[in-house]
């Protein structure tokens, strides 16, 4: 007769998908063991309770095949194909460039960009792989090697426009670092959060210290767009992290702490550290001719201007392309418009819309709290890179901030791109399979009163109670 | 079979919310000891009912601290258990009529 064990053992070699098997085992284990009980309970022996017990459970392959059908990871293949798609439209691009002028070397690297995207899909694909929530267990390790990569490359690296950067050899590209440390900050900041969150305004503080400590490195790097695509993603995973009551804390006054003080901070940092910023952002909002447009936007704004429905702009069949200054792989947007047409704009635009919209009818329907915030964190990382490469390439942030991400040509950030879609495929993959811990947020709040007294309740007591 | 066990664990997940041991003792019970299916059979089941979104499940606690599963239904579920209600009843009612086991006198 087969044992408890055993039958298990049999049930669970069926299914294919390992990470499913201690999920199905615990559960049969639970059942098993009332069965058995009761059985011991009406009078039999151990070992005949627990034999009794396997034979009412039926033939284990049976059900193990049954099982396997079930658990099969799926292809997410309403998010792979978008990604695919603007890969080959960033090829084209590229194509694009090349073959107007825009960027003579663009051909040269084409063959070159081959095998970064085949370095970024073995890169998906093993992080997709990997077991994401483990992760989160590593906060401190996480927080400390950002910083780590920016100092090493300031010491080693080679100097490219105002920055350190690591330069691979046979000019196989660039690594920017502060892209990798943004991406690494994102890692440890929702560590951070799933550690802290049942600290109240404690916890709430040191994630606001944590916070700004690693946006004033990537400011001291500097890097304007690592700042605020980090602050952005950190600021989305806070507030849903508080409106879905991971803090005990009152969520309005919360609020206006958390967004007082980083409006403020902000204002601050662009006031004295980088005035012509806020002249840059100026544009935005007063898109008018008496704004103080800047080279840049006007270049952008000459090459969209006569852009057709299809084909290249008016413009750039009279005059050809007025180069940009910078990096290329940033107006990814404004290549296509001007010279595929605003049609295939809009393409774009829509293959973007509806990858978004899947990552984010995934994210609502996660259900584990470490997976949430995961995906949470790509679905914004990757969100804010888009709207803003949008926004730059049609010149409305008076510049270009950020490169498209899969479209734009660049080792580091296709990579990194590539990293959080396997980070996000990794979620789903393993959603309801992984162990997670139990948390009950403590029903208290900050402010209470009682008897005429306000009582400030910071959660100090409650944590020492909870961790004797 | 299968069509009929998913049915009726919808419906005792209609009631409450409840771990799969409790819904195999719940169907013997209520039936009377006419179902007694072999209990294996019915997290195939269960876990099929979840990834089509009819159920949901979470780990909660027992009293001696172990995690255990449970399984509550969704607005799909109580859908989907109201069409195959109504299906079953047609159906059952054609086969009595067929039967001649209820009649109704003029």
């Amino acid at each position: 007769m087969q044992t408890r064990n055993s039958f298990i053992q049999c049930v669970v070699c069926q299914i294919r998908f390992k990470i499913a098997r201690s999920v199905v085992a615990n559960e049969l284990e639970d059942h098993l063991e009332q069965r058995t009980r009761e059985f011991l309970e009406q009078g039999l022996n151990p070992q005949e309770a627990e034999e009794k017990a396997v034979a009412c459970m039926g033939d284990p392959v049976e059900v193990g095949i049954s099982l396997n059908k079930i658990h099969r990871p799926k292809a997410e293949w309403t998010i792979i194909l978008p990604v695919l798609l603007l890969t080959v439209i960033g090829l084209a691009v590229l194509f694009m460039s090349s073959a107007i002028g825009a960027d003579n070397a663009a051909s040269r690297y084409l063959a070159k960009d081959i095998l970064v995207i085949l370095a970024g899909g073995v890169l998906a694909y093993g992080i997709y792989r990997y077991d994401y929530s483990r992760l989160k267990n590593h906060p401190w390790a996480l927080f400390i090697a950002a910083p780590a990569i920016l100092i090493a490359m300031q010491l080693f690296g080679t100097p490219y426009n105002g920055v350190k950067v690591m330069a691979l050899p046979f000019e196989a590209g660039i690594l920017k670092p502060d892209h990798l440390s943004s991406l690494i900050f994102i890692l440890a900041y929702q560590g951070f959060i799933l550690k802290y969150r049942n600290q109240s305004l404690v916890g709430l503080l040191k994630i606001g210290l944590v916070s700004a400590l690693s946006l004033m490195v990537l400011m001291a790097y500097p890097s304007f767009s690592s700042l605020l695509i980090t602050l952005m993603t950190y600021m989305v995973l806070l507030t849903v992290a508080i409106l879905k009551r991971q803090f005990s804390v009152r969520r309005w006054p919360c609020f206006v702490l958390v967004y007082g003080s980083v409006i403020l901070v902000l204002g601050m940092m662009l006031m004295t550290l980088a005035p012509y910023r806020l002249e840059r952002l100026g544009g935005l909002f007063r898109p008018s001719s008496d704004s103080p447009r800047n080279y840049t936007a006007a270049i952008i704004e000459r090459l969209l201007s006569g852009s057709k429905p299809f084909g290249a702009s008016t413009f750039i069949s009279s005059d050809g392309f007025s180069t940009l200054p910078g990096s290329h792989s940033e107006f990814a947007f404004t290549t296509i418009l001007a010279t595929m047409g605003w049609v295939a704009g809009i393409v774009v635009c829509l293959v973007i819309g509806f990858f978004l919209l899947r990552m984010g009818i995934k994210t609502v329907g996660l259900k584990s709290d470490a997976g949430f915030l995961m995906a949470l964190s790509m679905f914004t990382l990757l969100g804010a890179k888009f709207i803003v490469s949008l926004l730059g390439g049609t010149g409305m942030l008076g510049g270009a901030l950020t490169g498209m991400p899969f479209v734009s040509y660049g080792l580091t950030d296709y990579l990194i791109h590539m990293a959080a879609m396997g980070l996000f495929l990794s979620v789903l993959r393993t959603d309801g399979y992984l162990a997670e811990e139990d948390f009950k947020p403590a029903a208290s709040e900050l402010f209470k009163l009682e008897d005429g007294k306000l009582i400030i309740d910071l959660g100090l007591g409650r944590r020492k109670g909870s961790s004797s | 079979m299968a069509g009929s066990t998913t049915l009726m664990v919808l419906k005792l997940l209609e009631q409450s919310d409840m771990y799969g041991y409790q819904m195999i003792k719940e169907l013997e019970e209520r039936s009377e000891r006419v179902f007694s299916l072999k209990e294996g059979t019915l997290y195939p089941i269960l876990h099929g009912l979840e990834k089509e979104g009819l159920i949901k499940s979470y780990a909660s606690k027992t009293d001696q601290g172990r995690p255990r599963k449970y399984y509550a239904i969704q607005d799909r579920g109580r859908r989907h258990l109201q069409e195959k209600k109504q299906e079953w009843q047609l159906f059952s009612s054609a086969v009595n009529k067929v039967l001649g086991g209820v009649r109704y006198a003029d």
